[in-house]
């Protein structure tokens, strides 16, 4: 079981990534200058707003990073390394998918303290009250950036060309990290979170399964 | 004998002396046969070269050896252990150079070393000492904390070799390891192998330039359009493919002679050299003995000193070409 070790290397490789690093400094950055010029988005808390805006955002990027690394990984035949290793290819798949993932959730984790301590410091808005109204929107942006790094890395793992895979994972990223999100506000009521978060998931591990289906198939 | 020597001990049994075995193996990719039927062994401590034209079907034969091709027909066996059946054994016993693989570019030489090395099963206490083994072998010590992306294309190729060393393999599979190399880095990567098939390690390496692999390889096998044409040490090879001999003649005044030289029977003039040595073809069945006679006689009679006369052997590249012109002519 190399997993953990493949995880690791991942993890160290993707962390110094212009993408990555533009993710840990721009988006709390992003969201928090978004709300400063636009104070009237609905008189929405910004750490609500941060929430919101890096279910698109975040997933996006995680989604390009994805599909852009793994498809360059590719045509440089860096897998046949591994894999004349004791190595899965399931292995491979999964580690990338997770370290990106994990990322994101590290910068969502940054970009959520620093919006609510903006909240809290600037608007006066009590801790309580703002942990309660921001739930739904990062229980959300958890599941569709899930589902974002998946497409991502089946984008990858089908395109021969970087620059396809940068387009197609910039697109499909970006389309369908937020079809969870439009279904819950399309079609149920604040609060009803468990369909869409349950499309987000199974349509995550779906098209993670299909990556891993594909790669092991796929003539390195 | 090291732990992991241990471990491998018990699952291979490291004196079986064909260390490879291809048993009537095929690869089609649609209808473009790959391989066709190839059967050959490498002997322990060979160093086997694989020549043929570019799209012969070397890459697939070495993918197939180290398990990166699953759907093939026939039987790869390393020390005795099916690859397709008991992969992980033989990645434990083999170590391979793609050919042109490339690394991340955020890596150093170190995480390079380290990282395959981990994944080759290395103990962590051990992996600082043999990364600085490897790195030392390789010429690699002073890039070590260099990124891959500031390695030229001969440090590369080093770097290529060494994750191939880093779990101390049995046999080492190359895939044109000389390609894009300059000189004075065929040289080096040349020496590499030598050293290493001192140390006991099998060698298997291909290229479709004969020069590369004709003065360290102890067997070659010939492979044209996925048909395995020979399989021979290169003396065999020589003795099997006589094809006449090569009279090499040095003297001052190498145009006189020459001129003199040209027309006499049993002598085929090939070129001259420098201006001081002419190559003379002797076909085969012609009595060597004779054509030296006679070309001394005529330096005598034109009053031309000779310098040196001696006889340079076939060369693999005309045996190679013979044997590629044979099999384009059956067809």
């Amino acid at each position: 079981m190399r997993l953990p070790l493949l995880l690791v290397d991942e993890l160290r490789g993707y962390y110094r990534t212009k993408a990555v690093v533009l993710m840990w400094i721009g988006l709390p950055l992003i969201s928090i200058l978004l709300k400063w010029l636009q104070p009237e988005i609905e008189g929405m808390d910004v750490s609500v707003f941060t929430a919101l805006m890096l279910t698109s955002l975040g997933g996006t990027l995680g989604a390009v990073t994805l599909g852009t690394s793994i498809a360059g990984d590719m045509n440089q035949h860096v897998y046949d390394l591994f894999l004349i290793r004791p190595v899965k290819r399931y292995e491979i798949v999964i580690s990338k998918f997770l370290a990106v993932y994990l990322l994101l959730l590290g910068v969502l984790a940054v970009s959520m303290v620093s919006a609510i301590a903006i909240d809290t410091l600037v608007y006066g808005t009590p801790v309580n009250l703002i942990v309660a109204s921001i739930q739904e929107p990062l229980l959300l942006t958890v599941a569709s950036m899930a589902f974002a790094c998946a497409t991502g890395t089946a984008v990858g793992i089908v395109m021969d060309s970087v620059a396809v895979a940068a387009i197609a994972s910039l697109y499909l990223g970006g389309q369908l990290s937020s079809v969870p999100f439009l279904v819950a506000i399309l079609l149920f009521k604040s609060g009803d979170l468990l369909f869409p978060l349950l499309l987000a998931a199974v349509a995550a591990l779906l098209t993670l399964s299909l990556a891993v289906v594909i790669f092991g198939r796929r003539q390195l | 004998m090291s732990d992991r020597t241990r471990k491998l001990s018990a699952d291979v049994d490291e004196t079986v002396q064909k260390i490879v075995e291809f048993r009537e193996v095929s690869k089609w990719y649609g209808k473009t046969c790959a391989l066709r039927e190839a059967s050959f062994t490498i002997e322990r401590g060979a160093i086997l070269g694989y020549i043929g034209p570019n799209g012969a079907g070397k890459t697939t034969t070495m993918r197939i050896l180290v398990g990166l091709i699953k759907d093939y027909s026939g039987n790869v066996l390393v020390s005795g252990v099916d690859v397709r059946n008991s992969p992980e054994v033989c990645q434990r016993l083999l170590g391979y150079l793609p050919q042109g693989v490339g690394f991340q570019s955020w890596r150093t030489v170190r995480n390079v070393l380290s990282t395959y090395g981990r994944l080759s099963g290395l103990a962590p206490d051990v992996l600082g000492e043999r990364t600085k083994q490897v790195a030392e072998a390789v010429g690699l010590t002073e890039y070590i904390d260099r990124k891959v992306s500031q390695l030229s294309g001969g440090t590369l190729q080093k770097l290529r070799l060494a994750q191939a060393l880093i779990h101390e393999p049995s046999l080492l599979v190359l895939d044109e390891p000389m390609t894009g190399l300059d000189p004075a880095s065929r040289y080096q990567v040349k020496q590499i192998i030598k050293d290493v098939v001192q140390k006991g390690v099998t060698v298997f390496l291909s290229s479709h330039v004969l020069s590369d692999i004709e003065d360290i390889a102890t067997h070659i096998a010939v492979i044209d359009r996925g048909t395995l044409l020979r399989v021979a040490s290169p003396d065999d090879l020589r003795t099997e493919y006589q094809l006449g001999t090569t009279l090499e003649v040095e003297s001052p005044q190498a145009a006189k002679l020459m001129t003199g030289l040209d027309g006499l029977p049993g002598i085929e003039i090939l070129d001259m050299a420098d201006g001081v040595r002419i190559q003379l073809h002797v076909p085969q069945g012609t009595d060597l003995d004779n054509v030296t006679l006679t070309v001394m006689s005529c330096a005598v009679n034109l009053g031309v000193p000779i310098r040196s006369l001696k006889t340079l052997r076939p060369s693999l590249e005309e045996i190679y070409l013979k044997l590629i012109d044979r099999r384009g002519d059956a067809q």
